[in-house]
């Protein structure tokens, strides 16, 4: 129940001494204002510099056209890259079947270290040794199932028959030195996504490093096998590194080569090697121009859905969605109704999130499609009760085919189950408030400092009030309510969906026992004025998502974060960044451009090709 | 992964340089044993999430005033300018084998209370929230839970320290970190190469990989059957030359050097970790290795197993250091909510007519039962060839929490077993408090409460890293293997922080004594002076370098 503490840290917490801005999602430093060290009153969450207006459609993001490159510095290959690039790279030679037998073996899956809590997986730097082991145990357990019957062969003449030069008569068993040359510099190219250096103009001969290993091997096979044991565990293969570079004119900023273009592009929209027809551009096209860029761009970038999931899935938390608990409460007795609200019903979840941001994106929609969209992606019995469907989704869902939410019931992100499921007995309004709040307008959300006694826990049963007036009845007074005005409406706002996500129109009430005491009607009418300024009320979840689908906050928001994680960065970048690329999202976002573009626009700023490199801290 | 197996003669020859006569347990105890005639030792250090809870569910006399330990008959005076420490025997709580030390300990340290210390009034010079860095020594990285907590680097952990240090890890075995990794940024183990430290990976809960990790999956030779080497040892070696070739060419960033510099540090210990020595007395194929660690709190079973994995890597000396994340109780407790600002942060909500604490308590006191008590048995069971004392006398075993009480400055709980080969005196329940000083009440505004209990019997005490300094000591580390005279610079010459810490030049230790930069804040301000200043001004930082005096 870690992974919940930073949702729940605020659960019902006054506020003195906080004060409200908009704030990385990855936490940076943030030291005492000594101008301001303990401020009663929070200022407007959504535009500090004037409490009374709402934040303007501006973009957030300058552009400085005299902005430096990013400076692209070495970080490992994320759990994911790393699963991918070895996937591709051996299903060139094997296919795809022998491929998933191959990593399956090596334990790939297993070995792995996972990926830490907090951030997203891409800027996750952090190499242990628990890292290097598992890369060098597999490595050792893929070399050595390539050196056998009939992987071996297979590898070595596909590899080799890619360019094969001077090598002629291939015979696997016995390379010729030209035979090697070839299979190296050819396997090299696809796993490192670039040419072999040769020679020692950079004072680093690669090539000759990896003819080393024939030259100490028994025999071929041997030779082969330690070849594909140290390209694997290469800082060219484990790491993001980006030195082939040629300079410019300006002191430190340096092109990157046309493959290392490539293979930025690869990694960014398909989290993988780049393909072969990406290779083979890349050698015959200079992607520092623009031209150039271009193509590339549509070679790499041809399927961003599984990067629009991916991303997704990180950035909601969907993989920490509340365990189910309280199977016995009376109140889940209730609600559940003889659901099985167990790991298979969270996936369930889960995963409709998921196919609802694919479907947007493959089908040319936007961001704001994705909190509007009515469509059903349930196919689980569960979760079909849970959304009232007496029908699965189709397996191929069209705008033709799909089962669509009743008006006015349910649409969008914000009222899918796995945005709503509190995993006990009773939802919560306040941990919706702060996923909303937090995550996906990230508006900052102060800690709790100072508590009365009891403030944390949550309020007791009554058999008068509602969920929703229990919570307002415990945040309502000082010093709670401070900050829970601006929280609360965005999870009074969801009251019609009980703790597992299903429209509730009337909830259980239940006394100090516990003991049930009839139906309350809910209440999920909400003015958003305090919460973000808006002059608007609304009467539910669904026209809670159409407000929040086209406010600045949601733009700047999802642009910080798909350009994080995009660009595989440690710490978020403030909210008014300067940075060209994300200038460039916003700006596509607010033009209504589909989710693809979107992910698209920042590469196409032309400092995407470049790197600032310095070489003293 | 494979080996290829050497003979156990050949192995004799290579190490020794001798010949065949050398006596066969000699021969199979850890290296630096044969060499040096001694125990080897071992930490163990195991962290419970979610916060102290109250003291009073720790400490011996729930039912008594807090107070009445250190009659003027168990006072000793360290000198040397140290105030003097109260103490008395733990077995003077403990009439009888079925009277509970404490909640969170229940009946079931009871079998070792002459081979435990149990400490209080061990405080951090500021208040911090989550911070499960602070208990090895860390900073965490993630300054922004709390605005008041550092912006300072975050530095290599005391577990890594002693990992690394080749004196008491001659073959480089690995750090065995696994359970709960903390909490993000907040995780218990720290590793730095250069610059920052970030957070060493955990190999979380699963049974069989911890195993696998700690018996080279399955392929370690059990009771003394030879050495082993990878086959791919040597490839790893030119792995090395490839990054150093490449950190060394024209076009790359000092940052990727860096990363490139730790990668190989990594490698280089991966490497290592490619020969093994089997010892006469490992056997670990035959345990259980399934399950997940999380499951301990609540099954006995799983608890045990993991107790049997820990101390058969000891008796294969496969590792030396096990920095282990306790699971808690999970779900609902008796009404009390598994998430953290149930369990942590509202000591004194009525659950059930009960107070949150004690449930707490009762949550960490099932894996106390479940795991710590066995693995205290077996390693009080089990003889260490090296010096025929048992591994337990031979060790430290830490029992903490992840911070003291309700994420305040005080008294981190202390639950420490073992003599570490003789350098630690044990059974005893010792109070550090300097009551000169006065008593302090709760923290994050949980203050004292009309009636008991409440936060009223807390005073101020000793810098909590002196505990991390003692162990270091313990195992052999001597301060300049662990010192770093530049972390403390920020209080050095300074006249505005404390009577005790006028004009301090260097105060050694381990550490920041003050983890959070004050380099740039008004020393006036309200947040220094609710935050900072009592915290501080409350440690005699001369004292900083120094080990816990104990009772002897």
């Amino acid at each position: 129940m870690r992974s919940l503490r930073l949702l729940t840290v605020v659960l019902l917490a006054g506020c003195e001494g906080q004060i409200f801005t908009s704030e990385p999602l990855v936490p940076g430093p943030r030291p005492i204002d000594p101008s301001n060290p303990n401020p009663t009153t929070p200022t407007n969450p959504t535009n500090p510099t004037d409490p009374t207006q709402p934040t303007p459609d501006v973009n957030p993001f300058a552009c400085d056209t005299a902005e430096a490159p990013d400076t692209l510095d070495a970080r490992r290959l994320a759990r994911l890259e790393y699963q991918n690039a070895l996937r591709d790279l051996f299903s060139r030679a094997l296919g795809n079947t022998d491929t998933t037998a191959l990593l399956t073996t090596a334990n790939v899956e297993t070995r792995l270290p996972p990926d830490p809590p907090g951030g997203y997986s891409t800027g996750d730097t952090n190499f242990g040794v628990l890292h290097a082991t598992a890369t060098f145990e597999i490595a050792d357990a893929i070399a050595t199932s390539i050196g056998t019957a009939p992987n071996y062969t297979r590898f070595v003449t596909t590899f080799v028959n890619y360019a094969p030069g001077t090598c002629t008569n291939l015979t696997p068993a016995t390379l010729s030195d030209a035979c090697e040359d070839a299979l190296i510099r050819n396997f090299l190219l696809r796993a490192w996504g670039r040419p072999v250096e040769e020679g020692t103009a950079n004072l680093n001969d690669e090539l000759a490093s990896f003819r080393q290993e024939f030259t100490l091997a028994a025999s071929s096979r041997e030779g082969v096998e330690a070849m594909v044991v140290k390209a694997l565990i290469a800082p060219q293969f484990l790491f993001h590194l980006q030195i082939q570079l040629t300079p410019t004119a300006t002191p430190e900023r340096f092109n990157l080569t046309s493959h290392a273009i490539a293979r930025r592009l690869s990694f960014n929209f398909a989290r993988t090697l780049p393909s072969e027809a990406l290779l083979a551009y890349a050698a015959t096209n200079d992607l520092t121009t623009d031209q150039g860029f271009t193509g590339a761009l549509q070679l790499a970038s041809g399927d961003l859905g599984g990067t629009v999931t991916q991303f997704s899935r990180e950035w909601l938390r969907l993989d920490a969605l509340p365990q189910f608990t309280d199977a016995t409460h009376p109140k889940s007795i209730r609600i559940r109704q003889g659901i099985t609200a167990n790991d298979a019903l969270r996936n369930d979840m889960r995963d409709e999130v998921l196919e609802l941001w694919r479907w947007v994106n493959d089908n040319g929609g936007t961001l704001q499609d994705v909190l509007t969209n009515d469509m059903s992606f349930a196919r689980s019995p569960d979760l079909m009760r849970i959304y009232g469907q007496t029908m699965p989704a189709p397996q191929n869902v069209t705008a033709a085919n799909a089962i669509r939410f009743a008006s006015g019931q349910r649409s969008g992100l914000l009222t899918r189950a796995a945005m709503l499921t509190s995993g006990g007995h009773t939802e919560n309004p306040i941990h919706r408030a702060i996923h909303i709040r937090q995550n996906l307008l990230c508006l900052s959300t102060p800690q709790p400092m100072n508590l009365p006694p009891n403030s944390l826990a949550p309020p007791l049963p009554n058999a008068a009030l509602t969920t929703r007036q229990r919570y307002h009845e415990k945040t309502s007074g000082q010093p709670c309510a401070g900050c829970h005005q601006f929280i609360n409406p965005f999870g009074f706002a969801l009251s019609n969906y009980n703790a597992l996500g299903a429209l509730q129109p009337t909830e259980p009430a239940f006394d100090a026992n516990w003991m049930y005491a009839g139906e309350l009607t809910t209440d999920s009418r909400v003015d958003l004025m305090p919460a973000l300024q808006v002059a608007r009320t609304v009467s539910n979840g669904v026209e809670l998502s159409e407000v929040i689908s086209t406010n600045p906050n949601l733009k700047a928001c999802a642009t910080r974060n798909l350009f994080t994680y995009l660009n595989g960065l440690q710490v978020m970048p403030g909210a008014a960044a300067s940075s060209c690329g994300m200038n460039r999202m916003y700006e596509a976002l607010t033009a209504g451009a589909p989710l693809r573009d979107v992910v698209r626009s920042a590469s196409t700023d032309p400092r995407y090709r470049q790197r600032t490199l310095r070489s003293s801290p | 992964m494979k080996f290829d197996r050497l003979s156990r003669r050949m192995f004799l020859r290579g190490a020794a340089g001798a010949s065949l006569s050398i006596p066969l347990l000699e021969s199979l105890v850890p290296r630096e044993a044969r060499a040096q005639g001694v125990g080897v030792r071992r930490f163990i250090s195991i962290i419970s999430p979610y916060d102290m809870g109250h003291h009073a569910s720790w400490l011996p006399n729930t039912n008594s005033p807090l107070t009445n330990i250190g009659q003027p008959s168990r006072t000793f005076a360290p000198g040397n300018g140290h105030h003097d420490i109260r103490w008395q025997p733990l077995t003077d709580f403990v009439p009888n084998s079925s009277t509970p030390l404490s909640i969170v300990a229940g009946t079931a340290f009871n079998p070792y209370l002459s081979s435990m210390n149990l400490m209080r009034s061990l405080n951090h010079t500021v208040r911090y929230g989550h911070g499960g860095a602070f208990v090895l020594g860390g900073i965490p990285g993630d300054a922004g839970i709390l605005a008041e907590r550092g912006i300072l680097p975050t530095i290599e952990t005391a577990d890594v320290v002693l990992n690394k240090n080749r004196a008491f890890n001659p073959a480089g075995l690995p750090l065995i970190f696994c359970g709960n990794s903390g909490f993000g940024p907040d995780a218990y183990s720290y590793s730095a190469n250069g610059g920052a430290a970030a957070n060493n990976t955990c190999l979380g809960d699963d049974l069989l990989a911890i195993y696998n990790r700690l018996f080279s999956n399955g392929t370690l030779p059990e009771n003394g059957a030879g050495t082993i080497r990878h086959p791919r040892y040597d490839i790893l070696t030119r792995v090395q030359e490839d990054y150093t070739r490449v950190r060394n060419s024209r076009r790359i960033s000092a940052v990727d050097r860096q990363t490139l510099d730790n990668a190989l540090d990594q490698f280089r210990d991966t490497q290592m970790s490619l020969t093994r020595v089997a010892t006469s007395s490992c056997s670990h194929r035959s345990l259980s290795r399934q399950g997940t660690f999380w499951q301990a709190a609540s099954m006995p079973t799983i608890g045990a197993a993991m107790a049997d994995l820990i101390v058969a890597s000891i008796m294969c000396d496969s590792a030396r250091v096990f920095t282990i994340g306790a699971p808690q109780l999970q779900g609902t407790h008796n009404g009390q909510i598994d998430q953290h600002e149930e369990v942590s942060h509202v000591p004194f909500s009525q659950v059930g007519g009960r107070n949150s604490w004690e449930l707490s308590a009762e949550r960490k006191n099932a894996i106390v039962r479940n795991f710590v008590a066995p693995l205290l048995n077996r390693l009080s069971a089990a003889t260490d060839p090296s010096n025929g004392r048992s591994y337990l006398y031979n060790s430290l075993v830490y029992f903490t929490a992840e911070s003291g009480i309700a994420h305040g400055y005080g008294s981190h709980p202390v639950m420490l077993f073992g003599n570490a080969g003789g350098s630690v005196s044990s059974g005893n329940y010792i109070d550090y408090a300097n009551r000169a000083r006065g008593a302090f009440a709760g923290a994050d505004g949980f203050t004292d409460t009309v009636g008991a209990p409440d936060f009223s019997s807390n005073w101020w005490g000793v810098h909590y890293n002196r505990l991390l300094v003692t162990i270091l000591q313990a195992m052999g580390l001597s301060p300049a293997d662990y010192e770093n005279h530049s972390l403390n610079q920020q209080l050095y010459g300074r006249t505005d922080l404390g009577a005790g810490n006028q004009n301090l030049q260097n105060i050694g230790g381990f550490g920041f004594a003050l983890p959070q930069d004050i380099s740039g804040q008004m020393t006036n301000s309200w947040g220094f002076n609710t935050y900072i200043r009592p915290g501080l001004e409350n440690q005699d930082l001369r004292m900083f370098s120094r080990p816990l005096p104990l009772p002897t």
